[in-house]
């Protein structure tokens, strides 16, 4: 590393994890004074695998997750979890609850986990996960999993950071017009059937692994496993581990189908963060030209898509 | 942005206490009140709560006991703190705590003691009173 190497950046390439959790915490608040650490930490990152978990509240996420980073603890990978739960819409506050399932990780040196609020962002992760997974990936974590809010049907930002996304549903997810329905579905690499004791769950598989046969048929080829799991007792945790390395198998296999979806991710954060600079832009007030051009628009001399094309332009300078 | 001003809390207990009634019921109201609660519920270890302080980067740690051995967890967890850096973050105190002991608990460095009778807006403005400017 050279010297133009921010502080913070520095301590947290040198596996510094106060110095980690304190940039993220900046990164969350919005804290533009990081750019530079943070643009430090992306360019020696690229290592790590991204795992997604999402499904609705309740499903078994975090226990599963749990599971998992076991599972990878004994195969000597340093693991690290961000772990998303839903703020507030009235107060804005939250209770970040998903530590308590991961509990036994706790004094493991080997993993790091970081709980994140929402913060009114509604795609089922925190505004800061690009940033956190920067951070994380930069510390030469093996597996960063990043466990989304409790979602509906079409919460899909996690596509823009995972390079493989694992759907938990459960038996009580609807019948099999629910899982031909569009969305959050179709965005699942592995389909996990949770507490597959429950009554139901075997039905809840076919319809899953019908669905699965009959969409068209995916650019990269891979039809999505659909697979039957106890995440409280571990059952099914193996065919979890197994669907996951194929996946990997599969897509080392097709760097062209790899490189399409790096591409996408890229187009995804990068809209993000310009879509939040907008928001900065258009919600700020006392700018006194922009006071004038939204008074220009309500006396009908300009229009809502003047304003808009000025704004994005002005961007891209 | 409003962001800046958001305050972290973890919550937890240590060792074998199952009281966990009035730590949930804490933090329902400070999630009401606008804070980020970082919940990692009852049976921690002193040691994987140090490292939950260093990881999460809270602005407060609170603790809740409804046993007689909160003197000692309180002590071996401000130690534990200290050994890992993050010594600096304060900790406050909650559920069964006898007036008795305040001296004592202040003393190893515990910032807050809310004991039985606690008012929650006192609770609520203290949390908020330990929020770091964002740089």
């Amino acid at each position: 590393m050279n010297k133009n190497v921010p502080a913070a950046a520095a301590a947290i390439l040198a596996g510094g994890r106060r110095a980690a959790a304190r940039l993220l915490s900046r990164a969350e608040a919005g804290d533009e004074a990081i750019i530079n650490d943070l643009r430090a930490l992306y360019r020696a990152g690229g290592h790590a695998r991204i795992i997604g978990f999402t499904g609705p509240p309740g499903a078994g996420k975090s226990t599963l997750v749990d599971r998992l980073v076991t599972e990878l603890r004994t195969k000597g990978e340093r693991v690290a979890v961000i772990a998303v739960d839903p703020s507030s819409p009235f107060s804005g506050g939250a209770v970040l609850g998903d530590r308590v399932r991961m509990g036994r990780h706790a004094s493991d040196e080997g993993v790091l986990i970081r709980s994140m609020a929402a913060r009114g962002i509604l795609g089922g992760l925190a505004p800061a996960t690009g940033d956190a997974v920067t951070i994380l990936d930069a510390m030469r974590f093996d597996t960063i999993v990043i466990e989304t809010v409790g979602v509906g049907q079409s919460e899909l930002d996690i596509l823009a950071h995972a390079d493989i996304v694992i759907l938990l549903q459960t038996a009580l997810g609807g019948d099999g017009v629910q899982t031909v329905k569009a969305g959050i579905l179709e965005i699942a690499d592995v389909l996990v059937v949770n507490k597959a004791d429950t009554q139901g769950s075997d039905k809840m598989v076919r319809y899953l692994t019908e669905m699965a046969a009959h969409a068209a048929p995916r650019p990269d080829g891979w039809v999505p496993p659909v697979l039957a799991a106890q995440a409280v007792n571990g059952a099914g945790l193996d065919l979890l581990c197994d669907a996951i390395g194929a996946f990997f198998v599969h897509r080392a296999a097709r760097p062209e189908v790899d490189l399409a979806r790096r591409r996408r991710q890229v187009r995804a954060r990068v809209l993000a963060l310009t879509d939040a600079a907008l928001r900065r832009l258009l919600l700020q007030r006392g700018d006194a030209g922009l006071e004038r051009r939204i008074d220009d628009i309500i006396a009908r001399i300009s229009d809502p898509h003047d304003l808009a094309r000025l704004l994005s332009q002005r961007g891209l300078k | 942005m409003t962001e800046t001003s958001t305050v972290r809390c973890l919550l937890g207990m240590l060792g074998t206490d199952v009281h966990s009634k009035g730590i949930r019921t804490l933090a329902q109201i400070l999630r009401d009140a606008g804070i980020e609660v970082i919940y990692i519920g009852e049976h921690n270890s002193v040691e994987g709560m140090a490292n939950a302080v260093v990881d999460e980067d809270p602005d407060i740690v609170g603790l809740s006991f409804s046993s007689a051995a909160y003197i000692d967890y309180t002590h071996q967890l401000i130690a534990a703190m200290q050994r890992k850096g993050v010594g600096d973050v304060p900790v406050m105190l909650g559920g069964i705590i006898h007036p008795d002991d305040y001296e004592t608990l202040r003393g190893i460095g515990v910032a807050g003691i809310f004991g039985p009778g606690s008012l929650m807006p006192d609770i609520i403005s203290f949390v908020r009173s330990k929020a770091r400017p964002a740089a």
